[in-house]
């Protein structure tokens, strides 16, 4: 970097036995030095403290150890929604130049600049509410950039995002780069698909880190009888466009289905119609031969916290009438007395899956039941929907994660443009 | 965006000014308590919805008013029992009260920017910190609004709402789910602005929030629709 003049080769970060604080707990430490364009990745499994050392790393938190830094840092966590605050895609990308007090011109080609680096030059006057996950992606992406940090702290931000949307945000990381930025990002994998890392530094535990597939196969079942039919489904929300168009598809006993598409394809509402909670525009939803309903259906949202109302997962037993063996095969016995508050978003999924499968539905329908979630809490989910199945649930998951889908899911249906584009044996590759 | 003398000059996210829009409420929720005649509260309601839909869509409007009619209703039913005239009037002028308050309600949620607003009550002397918690405020509550139709629909899903009644001792349950929401969003909403190093009192808007004669409209009508009403 240069610097009074002279270009210095200096690293642009020195952490040394660093680790984050919070009140009573201490991440890991760790010993990292990145240079202009470098990628490292902080690899480590649920509850590791990848977040709270990319927040101590950008100052928001406290530390300990030693940090040397010779350029300035900008964070984006990996739940964008809570983190666009304004209503415009532009006021977006000034918000922190904003925040700097800068004068308006400056503003203005700090945060137009950022946006055209992200590829929204276009969407400029854009409401941040029109925009889909992945565009919303980006533009947190250029809200960061907008502050012309010399390292991006990226939180985990490939977990929860459809396979064509990842190839975007990798490619523009790369992008980003040689530019001369440099990047950490906090991961599940040690090596991220796409991206090319100079250093790794992981956090553990190992068996929670992705290398590769599942190992986990499907269950090798008889087919059950027809559990659900869905005939010529359409939907559209009030002052909304169509969402669902002629769909049609059925379900049988002890079958897993994974509904795959991209962000926003209409999966979560195509979830939440045969569960019986959204009301079909026009079309036939039969559940065991009878309208759906909750009693038959049990729908997991893919916000855990919306659906846990106790204080602890416990008192949620309790409230649902279920014993406490309701957890265990999800191995979650250690969380019932935890306050629910308190655990991660993989723990809360945990505990909101095991309290669905423990109502014994004949229809489980899991929106993203592996967001957020390590190997090891995924291969948990997996071989607990598997077990329910064999017991003959029929189970419809929404996700875009391929490797599950392909490691547990008997069959797969792609929606697009409202419609199902395919269906038959998952494979990766299948939502472009 | 315009650039005139060189200057970068932006066009604001809100579609009224935010004083206007405000001095168009206060007007509007002033007059309608005060007055007591229930055709001019209807013909104020008209107009304000009129306004509204111009802004969010006759949709939108009708969707709101809608929903908020059986509480119109329950407040006019009580307060036609409980004044004991028999007269219909009375529970015409609560009905119509309450729904002129949705509707001006609407038209000033759905035209202004909280931030802008922030900007503009900072400007006319109002501490930054307030106008900025307020800002703030606005923004977790229209997130909250949005979350509470999940929440209704994951309790029917868990078997916990069978029928809409059960909503009511469901209350205790909704309310903490809603606090969690709501301690959540703050945590995220904190770190959303110390990662873009927000300081309110370094903080300097972008946009020129300049007042057009357009705005004034609101404000006006509803200022003409008062002096009417009590004259």
């Amino acid at each position: 970097m240069w610097k009074q003049g002279v270009y210095v080769a200096g690293p642009l970060l020195r952490l040394r036995r660093f680790r984050a604080r919070r009140e009573g707990w201490r991440s890991p430490e760790i010993e990292l030095e990145l240079r202009e364009g470098e990628l490292a990745v902080l690899a480590g499994g649920s509850g590791s403290g990848k977040t709270s050392i990319l927040l101590a790393v950008d100052g928001l938190i406290p530390h300990e150890g030693e940090i040397r830094s010779e350029t300035t840092s900008a964070y984006v966590p990996d739940e964008v929604e809570g983190y666009l605050l304004t209503s415009r895609v532009i006021d977006e990308a000034a918000f922190g130049p904003e925040n700097l007090g800068l004068p308006r011109q400056e503003v203005w080609r700090r945060a137009s600049s950022a946006i055209e680096a992200v590829g929204l030059g276009d969407r400029m006057w854009w409401r941040v509410g029109s925009l889909s996950i992945g565009m919303k992606y980006r533009l947190a992406l250029a809200s960061a950039l907008a502050l012309q940090p010399g390292i991006l702290l990226l939180d985990n931000i490939l977990a929860t995002i459809d396979p064509p949307t990842r190839r975007q945000i990798t490619s523009l990381i790369e992008e980003l780069r040689q530019g001369g930025i440099g990047v950490i990002i906090a991961s599940y994998e040690k090596k991220p698909e796409g991206l090319t890392p100079d250093k790794v530094v992981s956090l553990g535990p190992e068996e929670s880190l992705w290398d590769g597939g599942l190992e986990a196969g499907r269950s090798r079942r008889a087919g059950g009888g027809e559990v659900l039919r869905v005939l010529d489904l359409s939907f559209r929300y009030p002052g909304g466009g169509d969402v669902l168009r002629g769909v049609s598809f059925s379900v049988r006993g002890s079958e897993m289905v994974a509904v795959m598409g991209r962000n926003g394809a209409g999966k979560s509402t195509l979830l939440k119609l045969v569960s019986g909670l959204l009301k079909p525009s026009s079309g036939t939803i039969l559940l065991d031969g009878g309208r759906p309903s909750p009693g038959i259906a049990a729908y997991i949202h893919q916000n855990p916290i919306l659906q846990l109302v106790g204080r602890t997962p416990r008192e949620d037993l309790e409230i649902s009438n279920l014993p406490e063996e309701a957890v265990r095969p999800l191995g979650a016995e250690y969380l019932l007395d935890k306050p629910t508050y308190s655990l991660s978003l993989g723990e809360k999924r945990l505990v909101a899956i095991a309290l669905g499968l423990a109502l014994r539905p004949r229809l489980l329908a899991v929106d993203e039941p592996t967001h957020g979630l390590d190997r090891r809490f995924t291969e948990r989910v997996g071989e607990a929907l598997v077990k329910a199945a064999e017991e003959g649930s029929a189970i419809l998951i929404a996700t875009h994660d391929e490797r599950f889908t392909e490691a547990f899911a008997d069959r797969c249906m792609v929606l697009r443009g409202g419609k199902i584009v395919y269906e038959g044996e998952p494979r990766r590759g299948l939502v472009e | 965006m315009r650039v005139s003398r060189g200057e970068v000059s932006w066009s604001r996210a809100s579609l009224i000014h935010p004083m206007a829009s405000t001095a168009y409420l206060l007007i509007l929720i002033s007059t309608i308590t005060m007055i007591h005649d229930w055709i001019d509260t209807a013909i104020i309601f008209t107009a304000s919805s009129i306004m509204a839909s111009k802004v969010s869509g006759v949709r939108r409007v009708l969707g709101f008013l809608a929903a908020f009619l059986p509480m119109a209703l329950g407040l006019g039913l009580f307060a036609y029992l409980v004044a004991g005239s028999g007269r219909i009037e009375v529970l015409l002028l609560v009905l119509f009260r309450v729904e002129a308050a949705v509707s001006g309600s609407i038209l000033y949620a759905y035209s202004s920017d909280p931030w802008e607003l922030a900007d503009t009550l900072g400007r006319i002397g109002l501490p930054v910190i307030i106008a900025y918690t307020m800002a703030l405020a606005y923004n977790m509550l229209q997130g909250m609004l949005r979350d509470l139709q999940e929440i209704l629909q994951s309790l029917r899903s868990r078997g916990l709402l069978k029928t809409p009644l059960h909503v009511v001792p469901r209350l205790p349950l909704i309310s903490h789910i809603l606090i969690q929401l709501a301690a959540r969003k703050a945590e995220d909403m904190q770190v959303a602005l110390e990662a873009r190093r927000f300081n309110p009192h370094k903080r300097r808007s972008w946009r020129n929030i300049d007042l057009k004669m357009g705005d004034l409209i609101p404000p006006l009508v509803a200022l003409v629709l008062a002096v009417i009403s009590f004259t």
